[in-house]
């Protein structure tokens, strides 16, 4: 298969730590491909070794099916760590000098910075005086400059508020699907990803532990049935006389138990022992939980 | 590579710092040549009691110093703004993350700063002459040896350049590039006057080599001829070494 970004075995070191350690991904043509990981564990470093910010101690990188990086790289936009920008220039001025560098037309910048809700102060103030979400949607706009075939971003929507945050995921999924624009995104927030990615990528520790596709991870979550009732043990007691308990655990003042498909069942039996059910539904195991369980947290 | 230079020509130009700096350059032109006219009346006035107008400044002469005066300073905080600007700002990675090599960024900055730096010997030059001729009298003499001393002057400017986009690039952070560059002549001609003094040698004078006393050495009307080769040849090796160390020390560095 044809991948745009492929990395095979690539490892960077810091000193004695092994910030990443033999990372092989793979991102077709039209992914959305969410890079998750805790903090420190690796996900900025791979993407710096992408954008050749970095050298990788071992280990390849393939770009659009080619190994001459920095010819592929130019039709890359990224977004790395905080947004980086000339703070005596505005808006305006910034995007000017790297459309130079971008090979944009001027034309082009105006549209960006309207579309990021820019264009009011675009050559009024300068980037220093910009509030911390003005400059990630101005990062934005820098990494769509020119038109990039893949957009690499690290943690887009950090300093943004909720209305900012949905209009980067409309952004995203415009441009992915509109434009078949590929990207590599990486968050902390990890609901907020998984409404865009189709493509899962976890890291910890510098180790890549899973790389699977959306679909595939929500059949992987577990459904259980959440009951809320007036007396705990005595429940526990009676589900298992009638040989209706299965695995199960006491959370938050909850009983979890994984026999979903037997839910009618253990609710007639409860009321018909005298046992108050105060709340009873199907719970389904988040993408926090598989997470933190593929992460060991 | 010639996206690169447009990039840096359009920030240089863009920035008031080369504006704030040409302006200051000028006015310690202005300020030396006053005080050339006036010190030695003064002087004289003092010793003697009587006012005297006379002085052996020349128009072309001044001019011909004006590198001495204060373009050593002035380029240093010029290069130091210029080539860690992108560093400080960390907007280098704007850069070489669409595919543009360490090299050519490298290059494309020494060679825009050099330009600026050109930019600020010439206006220095004119800007002398003209104060040169409102204070001094207009009589030359022509040089036997004006092409190689024209010559040497501008190798001065590549070699101060070269030595100060060496310390900035390396260093890569306004405030101490500027204190460096600021300080170094001074600390190297303090350097070289104690290696004198080591070798206690008469025939060998190792501060002569300096880049502030090769410049000084040329700018004299009466130049030793013997001198002015090996002048030449100084600033040129200034000029390769720096450029060189700068240019491999920095072809992979990380950002």
């Amino acid at each position: 298969m044809d991948y745009i970004i492929e990395t095979n075995q690539l490892t960077k070191k810091f000193g004695s730590k092994i910030a990443v350690d033999k990372v092989s991904l793979h991102i077709k043509k039209g992914d959305i491909y969410g890079f998750i990981g805790k903090n420190g564990a690796g996900k900025t470093t791979a993407m710096r070794l992408i954008l050749g910010l970095a050298y990788p101690n071992s280990g390849t990188i393939s770009l659009f099916g080619s190994n001459d990086l920095n010819t592929q790289r130019k039709k890359i936009g990224s977004l790395i760590e905080t947004p980086s920008f000339y703070s005596n220039a505005t808006a305006y001025e910034n995007l000017k000098r790297f459309s130079i560098l971008y090979n944009s037309k001027e034309e082009e910048i105006e549209s960006i910075l309207d579309f990021v809700g820019l264009k009011d102060v675009m050559k009024s103030k300068k980037v220093g005086q910009f509030s911390l979400g003005m400059k990630q949607r101005l990062g934005i706009a820098l990494a769509l400059l020119g038109n990039p075939e893949v957009l690499i971003l690290d943690e887009p929507v950090n300093g943004l508020d909720p209305a900012g945050i949905k209009e980067v995921r409309d952004l995203i999924l415009n441009l992915n699907t509109q434009k078949g624009v590929t990207f590599l995104i990486s968050s902390h927030l990890l609901d907020e990803l998984a409404k865009i990615a189709n493509v899962f990528g976890i890291i910890n520790n510098g180790v890549l532990v899973e790389e699977l596709e959306a679909d595939k991870l929500m059949q992987t979550f577990n459904k259980t049935l959440k009951i809320k009732v007036s007396d705990v043990d005595k429940t526990l007691t009676l589900l298992k006389k009638a040989s209706l308990l299965g695995s199960y655990k006491i959370e938050g003042g909850y009983l979890h138990l994984g026999n979903v498909e037997k839910g009618p069942e253990i609710n007639s039996l409860l009321i018909k022992s005298g046992i108050e059910v105060y709340e009873m539904s199907i719970s389904k195991a988040g993408f926090e939980d598989y997470f933190i369980e593929k992460i060991g947290g | 590579m010639g996206k690169l230079i447009k990039f840096e020509f359009r920030k240089i130009f863009k920035s008031k710092y080369l504006y704030v700096l040409l302006s200051i350059s000028l006015v310690l032109v202005a300020i030396t040549g006053a005080i050339q006219k006036l010190l030695p009346t003064v002087l004289t006035f003092v010793a003697t009691g009587f006012l005297v107008e006379e002085t052996t400044m020349t128009p072309y002469a001044f001019a011909k110093s004006s590198l001495t005066i204060s373009f050593s300073l002035i380029s240093g905080i010029l290069i130091s703004l210029n080539a860690t600007e992108d560093f400080a700002h960390s907007t280098i990675k704007n850069i070489f993350s669409k595919g543009y090599s360490r090299k050519s960024v490298f290059i494309s900055k020494y060679l825009v700063s050099l330009v600026a730096c050109f930019i600020i010997a010439v206006s220095n030059f004119i800007f002398a002459l003209i104060i040169g001729s409102m204070f001094f009298d207009s009589k030359e003499i022509i040089e036997e040896y004006a092409f190689y001393i024209y010559l040497g002057q501008i190798l001065a400017v590549i070699a101060y350049h070269a030595l100060y986009f060496f310390i900035a690039y390396s260093l890569r952070r306004i405030g101490p590039s500027i204190a460096i560059c600021v300080l170094i002549s001074g600390l190297a001609a303090l350097l070289f006057t104690l290696i004198d003094y080591l070798l206690k040698s008469s025939d060998q004078i190792v501060s002569r080599y300096w880049i502030d006393n090769v410049v000084v050495n040329l700018t004299n009307k009466n130049t030793d001829d013997e001198l002015l080769v090996p002048n030449l040849l100084t600033l040129t090796g200034y000029i390769v070494t720096f450029f060189l160390g700068g240019f491999f020390i920095n072809s992979r560095k990380e950002v």
